[in-house]
Order: structure tokens, then C-alpha cells, then sequence
């Protein structure tokens, strides 16, 4: 049921009534679409069938025909005239194979090139990830439309509804509820119409469970909001950086182990564990992983009490690596000085619950700038660098951009104001990616870039990060409801991953991470990973582009809504596999 | 003083299956009555201690839960052409849900209903509004669908890229997205879907109920200001494709505001560029007294205000073109379709 709004400030008025009549907006183009009728994909699938049978046939008497020509061609004086006659009848299945086997192509071909273009137009490993994605995302929908599936027309104006209420929500222009609230009508109104899947017409819920933490929002952008839960339970977390590694063999095949750091929440204690293997054991032999995989479930530990411990193992891997955490079973009591962790096919490693955290800097300060303006300079950061964002937004107009549009809808709903000074960096950005600005943006005049993000282009295609890990173990102060552990930073060549545990929100935040170093580089911290129990959740930051290697410290920054963290962070890299 | 919100609907009737009767509802003067159960309140106490309910008593329940419901707003028709199809097996879905295979069907729509379960915890004049389906008992054919459509939604979370590295690796141990319980459709949207599912009638009186309680003479006039973000959607959702069929405009081209004055509203056009912008000013009970009854444009007047009704007749106030005084009309229903019959 449709609640009355919770606040009733003027600007988060204009702000919903402006989305709200966005959706009735976007019902009016979906109505003017014809109705979306499902296919039977049962009978669609016996068609499929029958049409891959036949064009098997094809080819079966193709190929029969072409060795009996061949055969009879060698064995006999006839043979030129024998296989003319029979080439000539073969000419209508010939031409039919060759369709077919063009049909085929144009199903495998397509990936590969995207992946070629997507490695050759990206700037860096992360964009070129990110610019695969949508583009294989794109081409999956018409390879799917290829196929006989078709998604409903109406489904993208749906789609651009979630986008510009997903944003709304992020920014507080309206309320986590209100965002629900419209797209939910929306998404049934639709489907009482009969413009998407008519099941949409149910609003699913979770049952009989309270709201824990999670993440949503649109792609990309590197806000996040915590839904509902409990606030954060009594008692502060505690981090200890470990950083030791092991190197053992399973099964014949080498593996190394890598300790990162421990953390103590919830009552429970987990520990971030990574463990690589040769790869191209798993390429040779799949059956190599699943050693690997078993044994990073047995690691058990004993502490200096001789009591023992079940470690387990949540994560994931591939590709000649697991990386995740072990959750201590059951807790360590208090008064317990060291663990031996107890690793498959290597010697024990001792992790020492009683060493003393790293000696951080942590600054706290106000929020200065709004949500809004925070948005929009993180994509306009994302679009100079990658020239994509992940704003999920289909219009007519593929060379429309999706970021110029959503910026358009903010000051029309009266969240921007045509002088903010992201909109005069985004026109910047515009200008230059030689974008043609919206009408209602044409008129703003572009300001100069900051120099930390022209930095960051500079640094965009460099492969020239260190290699290493931080056990970081840095617990910071509850911002604005949410308190996160920074637990590890890993530096590759192309990219940094920084791992954050955290926990507690009572009602959604906006969660703006950034990085910055001592050297005067400007870092995208995008989302990666992501996984959630209750109120806790585990989370990975892509940091691109690469670190500069002759920064010293990296100066990371989570910014909520009226609060801003800064822990700077030495970058004494470890071996961290 | 103005007339009764309803009084321009004619009385609509819609059949059910009620146990192994075919029952009828019955919506006369504003009220919604389940006709072959004439001791209906008895019945509900009955049904609050224990005993069986009836799908009748549960659809007048959910009618009166629903009669302030502004996402019957969100989701009912925009125009008489705004055709509204429930599927039957959406019905099925949430009666199998509920745990019950009682079908009923209401003006030729197949449905289906979910026997309800009553909880005793308030006066009788309140029970309508206290009705919960049961949530015991699903089939396995819904845990699949509600399963897949779980699925749809983390798939779409996975392609905004939520949770790549899932996608890439495979997350072990902890799901990425952890479901606490068991997963269920909202049962307020699910008696909101059997309730238009009972026909076109139903729909427009259901949300001539709403936009009459939103609006100065309803019981939520009072928080009518808090909800004027969906109150101004509700009506430019409606006014828009009117004003385009009375004007020749784009329904792009309407601007509507929430009037709360004593008069009956404004228009202004403004003309540009070979084009017509309409600038709207109307009551939210222009919804359910003219718009809803089906009268919104009569002759190429827009109807602005009803003074006095008995259907199939009604006296209102038409406006020929914006920024013209409105004039008296009498108009007069006949098979639905409303005619000038003296100005």
C-alpha cells in the first residue's frame, strides 16, 4: 500500500512528484507498445530442435555426398563426370550448409570481437572488464532476440524508471520507500497491461524474516545503500593484521597460502585467507581444483591452550586461486594469545591474537558537498576514464549518454541546480568526449577539471602497480550508521582490490568511497563482490587505475552522508601472492 | 452542498464462486456488499473465532482494507481504453499461495480466490481491515516460480554488476544475496490484484473510493498533503490523455497540479510554437466524482465539477476551452456513454 512519505521537505516533494510523474510518463510510451505476449519456449525448443536436426541432416548428406565424389572420383575414369553430376546436385544442400554454418557464426563470432574490441578500446584492465560487460550484456540481448527470445518493449521503460529512482534514492532526493513504491507501480502497472511478464503483477517480498543488510542500486555508480536492519550490536570490531604466508603441496600439486588479517565482530572471528596454485594444473586436469578447493575447507587451528578450531571457508576462485575468509568455529574465547592455523599440505602458521593493530592515521570531518553533487562527479570521473558508466538506460538513441540524461532529470526534478559545480565538470567531461549536451545542460558552461582527475587519466593505461598486499586492519569510526573494517589492499600490475568488512545501518546510507595518494593521484574505488549475512557484509573495492609505485601513502576516504573517514595508509607492500 | 461522490456510478454486479455456490457482489451507493451472505457480520465473528470464512466476505474485507489504497491508484485504469487483464494464472498463484483451490469469477474474468484467515483482535466494525491471508503450506510449483523470479531479480543485480565477482567466481559458503525466511508475494498487493480482477466496474469505483478519500471530503483528507506527490501523479496520469482528446495536445503537453481551493480549479493554455501546453489546476475529487463515473470530456467540454447527480443523470460544470468560465450542463448516461441532453 502506498504510504504517505516520511518527510515532507519541499525539495523531496518536487523530487518524488517529478519521478512519480516520470512513471506515468514512461506508462504512456509503454501503453503506445504492443502487448507482450510470451512465446511458449517448450514448443519454441521442439522447433529449435527440429530446425538443429535437419541442418545436421543437411550437413550429414553434404558430407556423404562430398566423400562418395571423392571415392568415386579416385576409383574411376567416370570419375569428372560422375562428380559434376553430383556436385551440381549438391549445390542446394551445399548453399543451405554454408547458411547454416554462417548462422553459426554469427552466434560464436561476435563474442570474440567484442572481447577484442573491449581489449583494445578500454583504457585499462577494470574499464576494459566493465566496457565487456555492457557490451556483452547488449550483445546477449539481440543474440537472445537471434534466438527466439524477445524481452518485453516496455521492459526499458521500466528499466529507465528503476535507473532514475535508484539514483533519486542515492542521492536522498527521495526516500528508499518512496523508490519501491513508484517503480513497484510501475512494474505493475505494466504488467496489468500486459507490456511485461504479467508475474510482475505480484510485489515478492521476503516473509517471516526481519530486513537485513544488503546492497542495491544501479550498477556502477559507486554508492551503495544498506537497507534496513538492526543497528550495529554492542561492543566495538577489532582487526589484527597477520600477513604471513605458507607455501605446501596437495595432492602433487603446489599450493601457497596467504594469512591476511583478523577480525573479531559479531561475537565471531574471521580470517581473510587467499591460496593460489598453478593454473594451468586446472586448465590440464579440472580435477586439480577440487583438491585445492577440499583442503582450503580443512584447515583447522589450534590456539596456545591446545584447544581446537573448525576454519570455515567461504570465498571464491578460479583460475589457480581461492581467495575468501575462514570463520573461526567456535569463537576464540578472550585471553587466547595465538592460533596455529593448521593448513592442508604446509606447515602451521601462527597468527598471534594478541599483537597490537597498525598505528593509523584516521581523520574524521564534515561532509561538505551533497549527495547529488558526490554522484555525479564519481560518474563523471568513470565516464572520463572509461568512457562508459554502468547507468542501466535503453533509449532509441544508442549514442545517447545515459549519465548527460540522468543529469538532465536531476535539475529538472530540482535536485541540481543548473550552477552546481559537478554539472559544470560534467559539461567539461562533455566537451571534452566532444559529447553533445541535453538542452536543458547546453546552457551550463564548463569549469576546468580538477588536476587529481586529469592525473587520473594520466595514469589510466599504466601497468606499472606494485605487486603485494597491505594487511591494513584499519577499523574506523561509525559513519553515519555503518562502521567498516579496511582489512587488505592488493596491488597487481593493473589494478588494487581493497577488502572491507562491515557492518550496522539502521535505515539506508550512501556510502562514497575514494583514494588518493601522496603523489597526487586520484583513484576510482569501484564495487566489486560483494557478499551479505545479517547485518554484516563483506565487501571488495576495485581500485584503478593502477597505484603509482612511487606513492607512499594512500589516503582512502569513505564519505556518508554527513560524515567523512580518512585512513591513510603506508604502502609497505608484502608478498600477498 | 455537493452530491455524493457516487452518486453518478450506476449499481455494478460481479459473480463469484463461493464454495460450491455461485455468489454474487453487489456495488450500490459506494458500498460494496457481499449479496447471498445476509448475516455477513455474524459470519465474520465466526470466521474471527475459528470457523471458515467465505471468499464473498473476504472480497468485501479487502474492498474496504483497499477503499484508501492510492496504489489502486498506481496500478487501476487511465482512461476507458486503459484495458486492465489479470491473468488466471496469477490468481492461481496467489491462491495456491494461500492454500486454498476455491476459484471465483467476477464479470467473465476467470479468478481465483485464497481463503483468508481472520484474527480476532478488534471490534467487528473493524474486522474488514484486519484480514491476513495465510502465508502456511506452499505448493512446489510456487516455491519454483517464486524461486526463478528470485533468480530473475539477482540476475538483474548481477548484470548492474552487483555481484561480478559471484558471477566470475562463485561464491561459496554465503550466498550473494542471503534471503532470511521464506520468500512471498506482498498479500495487500496480492487482495488488491483479486479485487481488480473482479472487472472494468470494479476498477473505476475502486478508484473513485480512493481518490474520494484523498481528497477535502475523504477520511485521509487530512494526510492528503503528505501523499500530493502520488495524488498529482494519480490525477495527471488521468487528466493528461483526457485533456489530449479534448484539446488535440500531446498528453506530454499537460501539466497538472493538486487544487485545494473552494472553487473548481483552472486551465490555462499556453501556445508556443505551433503547439498547446495545458496548465492544470483540479481537485483530487475531480477523480472520483467526474473522471471515474466516465464523464471527464462530454462534448467537447471538459467536466470540472458535478452539482448534482442521480444516475444515470447527472448537472456539472463544463469547461468549452481553457480560460473560458465553465457552463451548466445536464448530461445523462446511456449504456455507458454520457451525452449533453440541456445546457
Amino acid at each position: 500500500m502506498t504510504a504517505a512519505r516520511e518527510d515532507a521537505t519541499p525539495g523531496r516533494e518536487r523530487a518524488e512528484t517529478y519521478l512519480r510523474l516520470q512513471a506515468e510518463a514512461e506508462l504512456r510510451r509503454a501503453l503506445a507498445m504492443p502487448q507482450y505476449k510470451p512465446r511458449d519456449f517448450r514448443s519454441q525448443r521442439a522447433i529449435q530442435t527440429r530446425l538443429m536436426r535437419r541442418r545436421r541432416a543437411v550437413l550429414d548428406r553434404f558430407m556423404r555426398q562430398h566423400v562418395l565424389a571423392a571415392t568415386a572420383s579416385s576409383q574411376s575414369g567416370l570419375a569428372s563426370q560422375l562428380r559434376r553430376a553430383q556436385a551440381i546436385a549438391a549445390l542446394p544442400v551445399v548453399r543451405r550448409a554454408a547458411q547454416s554454418l554462417a548462422k553459426a557464426r554469427t552466434i560464436a563470432a561476435p563474442p570474440t570481437a567484442i572481447v577484442l574490441k573491449a581489449g583494445t578500446g578500454a583504457s585499462n584492465l577494470l574499464g576494459g572488464a566493465r566496457a565487456l560487460r555492457w557490451r556483452l550484456w547488449q550483445r546477449s540481448r539481440m543474440s537472445h532476440r537471434r534466438r527466439g527470445y524477445q524481452s518485453p518493449p516496455a521492459e526499458a521503460c521500466l528499466t529507465r524508471l528503476e535507473t532514475l529512482a535508484d539514483v533519486f534514492a542515492a542521492v536522498g532526493a527521495v526516500t528508499a520507500e518512496t523508490e519501491e513504491d513508484v517503480v513497484g507501480g510501475l512494474r505493475a502497472a505494466l504488467a496489468a497491461r500486459s507490456r511485461i511478464e504479467q508475474h510482475a503483477l505480484l510485489d515478492y517480498h521476503r516473509f517471516g524474516g526481519r530486513a537485513v543488510m544488503s546492497y542495491s542500486g544501479p550498477g556502477g555508480h559507486p554508492m551503495r545503500r544498506m537497507a534496513g536492519g538492526s543497528s550495529a550490536p554492542a561492543g566495538p570490531p577489532r582487526a589484527i593484521p597477520v600477513g604471513v604466508s605458507a607455501s605446501g603441496e596437495i595432492e602433487g600439486v603446489p599450493v601457497r597460502f596467504y594469512l591476511g588479517v583478523l577480525v573479531f565482530d559479531h561475537g565471531g572471528v574471521t580470517l581473510t585467507v587467499r591460496v593460489r596454485f598453478p593454473a594451468e594444473l586446472e586448465k590440464e586436469d579440472d580435477s586439480h581444483m577440487d583438491p585445492v578447493y577440499d583442503a582450503v575447507n580443512q584447515i583447522s587451528a589450534v590456539d596456545d591452550r591446545s584447544a581446537t578450531y573448525r576454519a570455515d571457508f567461504s570465498g571464491g576462485g578460479g583460475g589457480g586461486e581461492w581467495d575468501g575468509r575462514l570463520r573461526l568455529s567456535p569463537a576464540p574465547p578472550p585471553g587466547v594469545r595465538w592460533l596455529d592455523m593448521a593448513l592442508p599440505g604446509a606447515p602451521a602458521a601462527r597468527v598471534r591474537l594478541d599483537a597490537t593493530p597498525r598505528d593509523l592515521s584516521i581523520t574524521t570531518g564534515q561532509v561538505t558537498t551533497s549527495a547529488a553533487d558526490r554522484f555525479l562527479d564519481a560518474q563523471t570521473i568513470q565516464l572520463l576514464s572509461r568512457e562508459v558508466t554502468d547507468l542501466d538506460w535503453e533509449s532509441d538513441d544508442e549514442d545517447e549518454q545515459p549519465l548527460f540524461l540522468i543529469a538532465s532529470h536531476l535539475v529538472a526534478a530540482g535536485v541540481l541546480s543548473v550552477g552546481s559545480p559537478s554539472l559544470r565538470r560534467l559539461a567539461a567531461a562533455g566537451a571534452r568526449l566532444g559529447t553533445q549536451l541535453p538542452e536543458l545542460l547546453a546552457a551550463i558552461e564548463p569549469t576546468e577539471l580538477p588536476a587529481d582527475w586529469l592525473s587520473l587519466l594520466a595514469r589510466a593505461d599504466r601497468t606499472d602497480g606494485p605487486t603485494g598486499a597491505i594487511p591494513i586492519a584499519a577499523v574506523l569510526p561509525e559513519v553515519d550508521g555503518i562502521q567498516c573494517i579496511i582489512e587488505e589492499l592488493v596491488s597487481t600490475p593493473e589494478s588494487a582490490t581493497m577488502h572491507v568488512h562491515a557492518r550496522g545501518s539502521a535505515r539506508r546510507e550512501q556510502m562514497w568511497w575514494s583514494a588518493r595518494d601522496d603523489a597526487g593521484g586520484r583513484y576510482i574505488v569501484g564495487e566489486g563482490g560483494w557478499s551479505s549475512d545479517d547485518d554484516e557484509a563483506n565487501l571488495d573495492f576495485e581500485i584503478s587505475p593502477a597505484i603509482n609505485p612511487q606513492a607512499r601513502v594512500l589516503d582512502i576516504m569513505l564519505t556518508g552522508t554527513t560524515t567523512q573517514v580518512t585512513v591513510s595508509v603506508p604502502l609497505d607492500w608484502r608478498e600477498g601472492l | 452542498m455537493s452530491p455524493a461522490w457516487w452518486a453518478a456510478f450506476g449499481p455494478a454486479e460481479a459473480q463469484l464462486r463461493c464454495g460450491d455456490a455461485q455468489h454474487r457482489l453487489r456495488w450500490a451507493d459506494g458500498t460494496l456488499e457481499a449479496v447471498d451472505h445476509p448475516d455477513a457480520e455474524g459470519e465474520l465473528v465466526l470466521g474471527a473465532l475459528g470457523g471458515d470464512t467465505s471468499p464473498c466476505l473476504d472480497v468485501v474485507a479487502a474492498w474496504g482494507k483497499h477503499c484508501d489504497d492510492l496504489t489502486a491508484l498506481a496500478i487501476g485504469p487511465r482512461s476507458a481504453s486503459d484495458q486492465l487483464t489479470i491473468p488466471a494464472s496469477v490468481l492461481d498463484e496467489i491462491t495456491a499461495a494461500s492454500g486454498s483451490g476455491q476459484a471465483y469469477h467476477g464479470l467473465g474474468n476467470p479468478a481465483a480466490q485464497a481463503v483468508s484467515v481472520m484474527s480476532f483482535r478488534a471490534p467487528v466494525a473493524r474486522l474488514s481491515t484486519v484480514i491476513a491471508a495465510s502465508s502456511g503450506g506452499s505448493p512446489r510449483h510456487i516455491r519454483r516460480r517464486v524461486a526463478a523470479r528470485a533468480m530473475v531479480l539477482r540476475r538483474r543485480r548481477m548484470l548492474r554488476g552487483h555481484a561480478s565477482y559471484g558471477l566470475a567466481y562463485g561464491w561459496h559458503g554465503r550466498a550473494p544475496l542471503r534471503w532470511r525466511g521464506s520468500i512471498a508475494f506482498d498479500e495487500a498487493r496480492a487482495e488488491l490484484i483479486r479485487l481488480l480482477a473482479l472487472g472494468p466496474s470494479f476498477q473505476f469505483r475502486l478508484s473513485a473510493a480512493v481518490a474520494h478519500a484523498w481528497s477535502a471530503d475523504g477520511a485521509k483528507t487530512g494526510r492528503a498533503e503528505r501523499a500530493r506527490p502520488a495524488l498529482t501523479a494519480a490525477l495527471a496520469g488521468r487528466l493528461a490523455p483526457a485533456a489530449a482528446g479534448w484539446l488535440d495536445i500531446d498528453p506530454e503537453d499537460v501539466e497538472v497540479a493538486v487544487h485545494y481551493g473552494a472553487n473548481w480549479g483552472e486551465f490555462a493554455l499556453i501556445k508556443s510554437a505551433g503547439t498547446g501546453r495545458l496548465q492544470a489546476r483540479l481537485p483530487v475529487g475531480w477523480l472520483a466524482s467526474v473522471w471515474a463515473p466516465g464523464f471527464a470530456v462530454v462534448d467537447r467540454h471538459m467536466i470540472v465539477s458535478v452539482l448534482d447527480a442521480a444516475w444515470p443523470t447527472a448537472r456539472v460544470l463544463a469547461v468549452r476551452s481553457p480560460g473560458q468560465d465553465p457552463v451548466e450542463q445536464t448530461i445523462r448516461s446511456d449504456n455507458g456513454h454520457w451525452s449533453v441532453t440541456s445546457r
